[in-house]
């Protein structure tokens, strides 16, 4: 067999030349493994091989060339002199960043210097060291142009990834994650609507981190075409790990996490519950921590069901008061377990790697849980003197958990902890309050709380009683079959598959504050697709110096998701929530379809190792353009879009002293695309159910409202998203620049890109005047606009067989405006709270109808003060908002705001959620068998509105508010622009109007959400050598700590974190969501 | 290069004939949805939004300032210190335009493409009720231009004049009653009608209060003739409290009151403390009832509470009032102790009318009876219904202190959605809730 893959090597050289000598070698990686299939490629021509099992090769080099380039996916490519050499040995590094062979659309490995555009690639072993749960949150800081928002610190919980800013006003903006070749689903569906319930995960949740060989970040349009409009968001290219031949090898991994949360919000540790000064106990219901100074009061001894040490009495002669850390004692130490199998290995025709992986992770929060089991099988053939390929992977996983209430509802567990006063024990005194019912429920059944069973639940009671349980059930793969007719023609078939189940509860016990009544949710969602291709491709020299290769095919994308949702209400007995013990249910089956087909070619020429040219073009169908009204036209639904890039390797033309390598890419692309979702095009009747999130509840701001049927009839309401039947196709225009450098030998890389793009036409329900009769309308104009720049630094500094260090720089900076929305539309509502929410907002215009004014996406629109915004010095309504201002103040005596700031009545734009720079810097460093790795995470900018402290201020819980009592003079003018002398004091009334966060302003709690992190430090060592006669062949102890350092000027908690999960759009919003947490942990990893 | 032909005859192939069998017949149909339905789902879905919304969001944002409930606790803290802005109000705005109004308008269309007479003049009453709600709410508001954006795209409708609207509501409630008055076209409401179940005379009767109703709102700026027009109304009113336009509420979880989901899921909010002042100095029976804290055993506030559009006692003190105003004392002393007895029935008190009307500061007699008699009683009455609002600002009955500052909001702001998404819309800063609206001037 191995005399076979010789002569094929040999065949597999053609067009041989006179004067040819044939060289020898043996490639390996750093470990000593052989390595197999390597490419060897005489430099300047056409002319290679790839190695056979025993990482061996022979090649034929012409006469006159005295380099042979030896390169590997995955590996650092290197160029070797072998002037006067018939034999070599090379060892290849894993992981380099550095020239190396890239994965591009549809999976057709490239090199990289061939590309005229930017891709990125992210290593296994960066993955493997950020140490996370999600594979998306390893990602977070390791490439330019990626922002990584995690949901909450909560198990289990979604992160949201964006590449370089949105194209979209209201749909997906996540980038498209495509593995092995084929796509893969990162919904998250939610439950409950977004403010409220608990923290999803979204589904690329369900990779096994371990099982990534690497990962592609493709950025621009360019890059992306191929893959049609949701290629436009950017693609995260996923490979595989595979087995490789050679005997059988299993790798070991096992893993275990401690996290604690990692910043907590300033509180009041001052003041005791009660009101104006007073005390007042839990029995009154009172809601506020305005009651007296802890040094003003002490315990009578009384018995007082809320408190074994009695009633609060002004005065010390009692037993001194101790104030309670609710806050301590709520959260526990998360620990997460990881366990990680894989089994591979080949010969000369197959190969095949077999893994398991499981990762238990128990949060911070008590009996909050996430759990996860991976199986994975990937297996590839080649047959028929290497004429025909074959291969498929096949991905089974189980993942869920238990998930906590959160966020904007009176069962979220951080709302009742944050607002429980200092006097109040929400543990009743147990270390393990969550274990022990008298904690948090009297012996009645009604709940232990500080309001006297009022208000909120007690975190320990919604921890036991209202859980949230999800159990997914997904498999994915892949199964592709290659014929090689010739080197210019092979025909491939790929077949992607993925489905899922996803069966959810979530029960409410009698007795919540949300259902008191007690409720079940039996929410189960079935998702599939299939991605199919069909490809031809080929490739060589058509003239002398000239190469050429190109691919052509068709795709069909078909994706269907039923949900089944019951809802019961009303439990007829505590202690057995299920569907059966409610008294009312009511069900709503919802089904989306859509198909998408696509025509695509792409050609690349390539001229001398200098000039690279790639013209592509697609053609789209898209089902969610058929007008249901109409005779079905193929023509209303198709839509051309096309891509050409350019990549200069001008280093091989000109001889720059110290430059290795120069190249430059420019490129320009569009992209169509179809609705984002199916059935825009109709207004149908929807039977509302009882407060499902949606725009047709029949509720008010306050209640759960009603459903139907009711009273034995049914009911349905026009939906109040009004379809539009005639829609033409959107479209992103993207024009990129970027500039390739290294230095020194390939020691120092500088990559820095530019791109602008624009995305018209948009189809989006956009919010519309309710008195059209609709809530939102399906539009198709407006238009988003993103500039942005990246600058990828690469350093060397010390390359030996002992010591290598690196350091990346990953810099990226984009802005995304709006340019315009639909005529007549001022404002876009993305997500938020009635007081303050994330808009995009369109520009401002003069009398002429100029643009003076634009804006980024999705700002924070909200209440302001009145500020001084004329340049007299006072504060006209009808200018624009001037955030620097000074306050005016009210000066009538007889209002009840005599000496406070006044409010604005204009809502106005008081914060831009968008970050103006991202950095990370990563590292990675080996001595011999140590090696460190790091990444320092730096986001400059981005506000976040802290609804958190805006409420706790309400409350009289927040830190801010232990200035009570204190006389002050605000900084600011009279109405009539002379400066403010009155005294005031500040205290509940302020804080309980405009001076906290349920008054008419939000300015005040808008803050900087910039931060400088230690995301992660990595320190491993290899004991392989000492255990070599073990039969290891590497055995790695790691120590991993995560946001083991944070920096940040905002107050609240962790400024990454985002109410409203992955899929909104809407960011920038913090209302009690879980906290983010630091985590220390241990692995080993073996092979043998 | 002969494959190359073949690759691309099967493009093509797939392209242009094969595109519509692949994506089929239904491929952008929501198969769980219908577009096209009957007008007996339109009509309970209409009805159980407006009742829902008028004894829910209105009740409590009108009562701060009624002072029918007092606002407590969170958000309600600062709405209690007229603290309310527009985004307070999206929701009520959003349910009677879209969820109420629009769906109604639907139900409109289908009738009379059907000829179903009595569904179409059942539709007319709601949305004459449903828009008069909207401006005595708001003042002026979008009622010509709406509704029209699904067949002419009007994204931003104009703001119609207060006045005019009225206009429209006395020629809708004709059309109403002729509607009613003919025959049902062969599909007649039933069960499906909540509130009457299809009986068209209750229907017909609904008109004639709600006229009265709005008659009566004009008292300001017609004078006498006001008084007139809302008796002239009456002739055709109701008989007794059985002919209420109520809507039944139920103890399934699904169906449970405004009220006592308020109570239940928020509570944040309390009987107003003037309100039980004015029962406490009257000695007054329904202190047992209608001034009650607010618990979830309130006496009123059931999960099964009945909440009324309109009302046989509304319309007794409707009559008192024009009745006292237009020279009739004894007619309006009559209909004044009827206005009483009937809300005692309703407070759960009948049995404590005729003690409470041998009281002299209650049963004044027909010669002292005053206006102030008549609102006074008419505001414990009607309790939450924000009816009480007009009522106040027509009269300035009962006499109220602001609780901040010097004056007491008049009207609602504008939703916060509507100044963001349509440019007719008054500016923020040009309308202030003190402003008065064009029947208060």
């Amino acid at each position: 067999m191995k005399k076979l893959l010789f002569t094929l090597s040999l065949v597999f050289v053609v067009g041989l030349v006179m004067g040819q000598r044939t060289i020898t070698g043996v490639i390996t990686d750093d470990s000593g493994e052989s390595l197999i299939g390597a490419n060897v490629l005489a430099e300047g021509t056409t002319t290679g091989t790839i190695t056979d099992i025993d990482g061996s090769f022979s090649l034929s080099v012409p006469a006159g060339i005295n380099t042979i380039i030896i390169s590997y996916t995955g590996y650092e490519t290197k160029n070797i002199d072998i002037t006067g050499l018939n034999t070599v040995t090379i060892t290849l590094s894993e992981g380099r960043v550095l020239d190396e062979v890239v994965v591009t659309a549809l999976g057709i490995s490239r090199d990289e210097k061939a590309l005229g555009y930017a891709v990125q690639t992210v290593s296994s072993k960066t993955i493997s060291d950020a140490n996370t749960v999600s594979a998306i949150d390893a990602l977070a800081g390791a490439a330019a142009g990626v922002q990584v928002i995690s949901s909450s610190g909560a198990a289990g919980a979604s992160s949201r990834i964006v590449l370089r800013g949105q194209t979209s006003f209201n749909g997906d903006n996540e980038a498209l994650i495509v593995i092995d070749g084929v796509r893969m689903s990162n919904d998250e569906n939610s439950t409950e609507r977004t403010l409220g319930g608990v923290a999803y995960s979204n589904r690329a949740m369900d990779l096994n981190p371990n099982d990534i060989a690497n990962v592609s970040i493709l950025k621009g349009a360019a890059a992306t075409a191929l893959y049609g409009l949701e290629g436009a968001r950017g693609v995260i290219l996923i490979t595989t790990k595979s087995g490789k031949p050679g005997g059988v090898k299993v790798d070991f991994g096992a893993n275990m996490t401690f996290a604690r949360i990692n910043n907590v919000t300033g509180l009041n540790d001052e003041y005791v519950q009660g009101s104006n000064g007073v005390w007042a106990g839990p029995h009154t219901g009172a809601s506020g921590s305005w009651g007296p100074h802890k040094d003003d009061v002490s315990y009578d001894g009384s018995e007082y069901a809320y408190d074994n040490n009695g009633r609060l009495v002004a005065g010390g002669s009692g037993a001194p008061f101790v104030p309670y850390d609710n806050v301590e004692n709520f959260f526990g130490t998360g620990v997460t377990r990881s366990v990680n199998l894989a089994v591979s290995g080949g010969n000369e025709v197959s190969n095949y790697r077999f893994s398991f992986g499981n990762s238990n992770e128990q949060g911070v929060v008590p009996n909050n849980t996430f759990n996860r089991y991976n199986v994975g099988l990937k297996v590839g053939s080649t047959l028929l003197n290497d004429k025909l390929t074959v291969g498929f992977g096949a991905n089974y996983v189980n993942s869920g958990g238990t998930r906590i209430q959160q966020g904007s509802n009176t069962s979220g567990v951080m709302l009742g902890l944050l607002r429980t006063p200092i006097s109040f024990d929400n543990a009743n005194g147990f270390e393990n309050a969550e274990d022990e019912v008298s904690a948090y429920q009297f012996a009645d059944f009604s709940q232990r709380n500080y309001r006297g069973g009022g208000g909120y639940d007690n975190p320990f009671w919604i921890v036991n009683n209202a859980p949230f349980n999800d159990d997914v059930n997904r498999f994915f793969g892949n199964a592709n079959i290659t014929y090689e007719f010739s080197k210019w023609f092979s025909l491939n078939a790929t077949l992607g598959l993925d489905t899922y189940s996803d069966n959810r509860i979530q029960r409410f016990e009698i007795g919540s504050r949300t259902v008191p009544g007690g409720q079940v949710i039996e929410d189960n969602y079935i998702y599939s697709h299939t991605d199919f291709y069909f490809t031809a491709r080929g490739q060589g020299e058509i003239a002398p110096k000239f190469t050429l290769s190109y691919n052509a095919g068709i795709n069909l994308y078909n994706e269907q998701l039923k949900q089944n949702y019951i809802q019961g209400d009303g439990l007829n007995f505590p202690g057995f929530a299920q569907l059966g013990n409610t008294s009312s249910i009511s069900s709503q089956i919802s089904n989306t379809n859509q198909k998408t087909a696509g025509i695509f070619a792409s050609v690349d020429f390539g001229y001398d190792n200098f000039l690279y040219l790639t013209v592509s073009g697609r053609n789209d169908y898209s089902s969610t353009l058929i007008n249901p009204f109409a005779e079905f036209s193929a023509g209303d639904i198709s839509f051309f879009y096309p891509a050409a890039s350019l990549g200069i390797v001008f280093s091989e033309k000109i001889d720059i002293p110290g430059l290795s390598f120069g190249k430059l890419r420019v490129s320009y692309a569009e992209v169509g695309g179809g609705a984002p979702s199916p059935y825009l095009t109709s207004t149908p009747f929807i039977l509302p159910i009882q407060n499902a999130g949606s725009v047709n509840d029949v509720n008010d701001g306050w209640t759960n409202g009603l459903g139907f049927p009711f009273a034995g009839v049914s009911g349905f309401v026009l939906n109040g998203v009004a379809g539009n039947p005639v829609l033409k196709p959107s479209r992103t225009k993207d024009i990129e620049l970027g500039l390739d450098l290294r230095f020194m030998n390939d020691r120092i890389g500088l990559d820095i890109t530019g791109y602008s793009r624009k995305s018209v036409d948009q189809i989006i329900p956009i919010n519309i005047s309710n008195s059209t009769g609709f809530q939102r309308a399906v539009v198709n104009s407006g238009e988003l606009a993103t500039k942005g720049g990246e600058v990828v630094l690469t350093l060397n500094p010390i390359r030996t067989d002992k010591m290598d260090w690196n350091v990346g720089f990953n810099l990226s900076k984009w802005k995304t405006t709006v340019e315009s929305l639909p005529e007549g539309v001022p404002n876009q509502y993305l997500d938020g709270f009635s007081s303050t929410a994330a808009y995009n907002i369109a520009p401002e215009t003069d009398e002429n109808g100029v643009v003076t004014r634009t804006f980024e996406y999705g700002q924070l629109l909200g209440g302001a003060f009145q500020r001084v915004n004329t340049d007299n010095g006072t504060f006209d309504a009808s200018m624009p908002y001037n955030p620097d201002g000074l306050l005016v103040i009210n000066n009538d005596p007889t209002s009840s705001g005599y000496g406070f700031p006044i409010a604005d009545p204009t809502q106005r734009v008081i914060g831009n959620p968008n970050p103006d720079w991202l950095l990370g810097i990563n590292t990675t460093f080996r001595y011999d068998k140590i090696s460190v790795s790091a990444l320092f995470d730096i986001k400059e900018g981005g506000d976040i509105w802290n609804g958190t402290k805006g409420a706790l201020t309400f409350f009289g819980r927040s830190e801010l508010t232990e200035n009570r009592g204190t006389i002050t003079v605000f900084d600011g003018v009279l109405p009539d622009g002379t400066p403010n002398n009155i005294a005031v004091p500040l205290g509940q009334s302020w804080y309980q109007g405009n001076g906290g966060g349920f008054g008419t302003v939000a300015e005040h709690f808008i803050e900087d959400g910039s931060f400088r992190r230690l995301r992660y430090v990595t320190i491993a060592y290899d004991l392989g050598d000492v255990l070599s006669n073990a039969g290891f062949d590497r055995f790695t102890v790691s120590f991993t700590g995560r946001n083991l350092f944070l920096s940040t000027p905002y107050t609240g908690f962790d400024p990454e974190l985002s109410l409203v999960g992955s899929s909104s759009n809407g960011q920038g919003l913090d209302y009690f969501q879980m906290p983010n947490t630091r985590s220390f942990s241990i692995g080993l990893n073996a092979t043998f | 290069m002969k494959n190359f032909k073949y690759l691309f005859l099967l493009f093509g192939l797939l392209a242009f004939t094969a595109c519509e069998d692949y994506f089929g017949e239904n491929s952008n149909v929501d198969p769980d949805n219908p577009t096209v339905v009957t007008p007996n789902v339109i009509l309970p879905q209409v009805q159980a939004r407006l009742v829902y919304t008028y004894g829910g969001d209105f009740t409590r944002y009108v009562g701060l300032n009624t002072q029918t409930i007092d606002g407590i606790s969170r958000q309600f803290a600062v709405l209690g210190q007229y603290g309310i802005q527009g985004s307070d109000v999206d929701t009520p705005w959003a349910n009677m335009y879209s969820g109420t109004m629009q769906s109604n308008r639907r139900l409109a269309t289908i009738a009379q493409d059907g000829g179903f007479n009595h569904y179409e003049g059942i539709s007319v009453a709601l949305e004459s009720y449903a828009i008069l709600v909207v401006t005595d709410m708001w003042g002026d508001v979008p009622y010509s231009d709406a509704f029209k954006f699904d067949e002419v795209g009007v994204y931003s409708p104009q703001f119609d004049s207060q006045e005019s609207i009225y206009t429209a509501i006395f020629a809708n409630l004709d059309r109403a009653r002729a509607l009613l008055a003919s025959d049902d076209g062969g599909n007649a409401p039933g069960g499906d009608d909540l509130i009457y179940g299809g009986d068209a005379s209750k229907w017909i009767q609904f008109c004639n209060v709600l006229e009265a109703r709005a008659r009566l709102h004009l008292s300001k700026v017609n004078g006498s003739s006001a008084y007139s027009g809302a008796l002239a109304a009456l002739a055709g009113g109701f008989g007794s409290s059985s002919d209420n336009a109520g809507f039944p509420f139920g103890t399934p979880a699904t169906e449970n009151a405004p009220w006592f989901q308020y109570i239940e899921q928020r509570d944040d909010c309390e009987t107003g403390a003037t309100y039980v002042g004015i029962l406490e100095s009257l000695n007054d029976p329904r202190t047992a009832t209608y001034g009650q804290p607010q618990t979830n055993d309130h006496p009123i506030y059931t999960k099964d509470q009945t909440v009324n559009l309109l009302s046989f006692t509304e319309q007794e003190f409707i009559k008192a009032e024009a009745m006292l105003m237009t020279g009739d004392s004894d007619g309006a002393y009559a209909a004044y102790l009827s206005g009483i007895q009937s809300s005692m029935v309703e407070a759960l008190v009948p049995d404590e009318y005729d003690v409470y009307v041998a009281q002299s500061n209650v049963g004044v007699g027909a010669a002292n009876l005053t206006l102030e008699d008549v609102m006074t009683q008419k505001y414990i009455a009607l309790n939450t219904d924000p009816e009480v609002f007009a009522d106040w600002r027509r009269t300035n009955l009962p006499a109220l202190t602001p609780v901040t500052g010097t004056q007491i909001p008049r009207r609602l702001p504008y939703a916060q959605t509507e100044q963001f998404s349509n440019s007719n819309t008054p500016d923020a800063a040009s309308v202030s809730i003190f402003d008065r609206v064009w029947w208060d001037q």
